[in-house]
């Protein structure tokens, strides 16, 4: 069993327990019950937000493609199809689409702009060892984020349905309007462009390799 | 020959191997320590980009406490009546009317004669000759001999060449009927 597949496969149980959760709660949204929108947002929006946020990896934007998702969702209950797909893969259906339009209005920079900032540039002062700084350097979630920052849109979109919301190949191909094929690939280049920006994140490779020793 | 399984190691851990090439690397790993190491270090980070990875972008419960209502007055707003502009019916119209602009333009040009003006309405009349279309019957002798009248041009039209106004029309002369 690989490592995905692994740590897919504890959640699989709750995620079906959650499907049917959902299902129930969108037939009652239907029947007009007010009270299930409100349970229906508190199970969707995280994983909605998370979505967002790791393609979008801007705050404003994820809260509002997350809004823009839901209320399109919302008024558009009646054309859910079951036999589609879960009701999460329709949610992420749209978000991976609002995300997209968010993207193409304000044509977000795929690399940081520090980075961007520093090719052709002299080499930056040393850093200085400070603990603040070494907190900084050291966090592990920062890194991944700007690691993230460097791939391009749709390699993070795979990413983030791969590793953020624990998709399957097929989920993924329905999700992003791809063969399935293309999805695996995208997460494997994604993979190796992860580690890449990893690498170049600590010059030394210490950031890696803490990576690799972490135990969670 | 490529000895190594190191560019087969991502697709290893994300479960995209044939049978074929995960015997070859499960055979591989067992001999070789570099690509055991490299084996375990991919293993590592797709284990931690698939546990830390969920944690990137976590919203707080004030957040979405916040974005709720936002979210549903959004959704059951009834739109405003606004004026409604039917944008393609009028881009049709004005497509149209240039059309038939352009179709005026190109019938004019390929069936229109040249344009002449019109002569000027208020003609220079010299002095001494009578415009008029009906011959005048008198019995007195004509002041100018005809023959003269005839071969020399009367001094006013001449004048009227040379002048600024427009050459007239040469009026009807009035002859004797001998």
């Amino acid at each position: 069993m690989t490592v995905p597949d692994a740590f897919q496969a504890h959640s699989e149980t709750a995620r079906a327990e959650s499907e049917e959760r959902l299902t129930a709660l969108l037939a009652h949204c239907l029947a007009g019950d007010q009270a299930a929108y409100a349970e229906f947002y508190d199970g969707v929006a995280p994983g909605v937000y998370r979505l967002a946020y790791s393609i979008l990896l801007h705050q404003e934007d994820a809260e509002d493609v997350m809004q823009e998702a839901l209320v399109y969702a919302f008024r558009n209950l009646h054309r859910y199809d079951p036999a589609r797909g879960a009701v999460r893969t329709w949610l992420y259906t749209i978000t991976v689409s609002r995300c997209r339009n968010a993207r193409r209005r304000k044509w977000l920079p795929t690399t940081a702009l520090s980075h961007l900032l520093s090719i052709g540039l002299e080499p930056s002062a040393p850093i200085e060892y400070t603990p603040e700084a070494a907190v900084a350097r050291m966090g592990i979630r920062d890194a991944l984020e700007r690691a993230l920052a460097t791939l391009s849109p749709r390699l993070r979109e795979a990413v983030a349905l791969r590793y953020g919301q624990g998709l399957t190949y097929r989920e993924m191909a329905d999700i992003l309007e791809c063969p399935q094929k293309t999805a695996e690939s995208r997460v494997r280049l994604a993979h190796e462009a992860l580690r890449r920006a990893l690498q170049t994140e600590s010059a030394d490779g210490a950031l890696l390799e803490e990576l690799w020793g972490f135990q969670t | 020959m490529r000895y190594h399984v190191t560019h087969l190691l991502p697709r290893y851990v994300h479960g995209q191997l044939n049978n074929q090439q995960l015997a070859r690397i499960t055979a591989h790993v067992r001999t070789c320590p570099d690509c055991r190491a490299a084996l375990a270090r991919e293993e590592a980070l797709a284990r931690q980009l698939a546990t830390r990875l969920p944690r990137i972008g976590q919203p707080t419960r004030s957040q979405l406490k916040r974005l709720w209502p936002r979210v549903w007055t959004e959704t059951f707003r009834v739109p405003q009546r606004a004026y409604h502009v039917n944008t393609r019916l009028w881009s049709s119209a004005g497509v149209l009317f240039v059309a038939l602009l352009i179709g005026a333009f190109a019938l004019a040009a390929l069936f229109g004669g040249p344009t002449y003006a019109n002569a000027a309405p208020n003609q220079f009349v010299p002095g001494d000759v009578r415009m008029t279309n009906t011959p005048v019957h008198t019995d007195a002798p004509p002041e100018n001999v005809i023959g003269d009248s005839l071969n020399t041009p009367p001094p006013s039209i001449t004048a009227s060449v040379v002048g600024s106004p427009p050459p007239a029309p040469a009026p009807e002369i009035v002859r004797w009927a001998h």
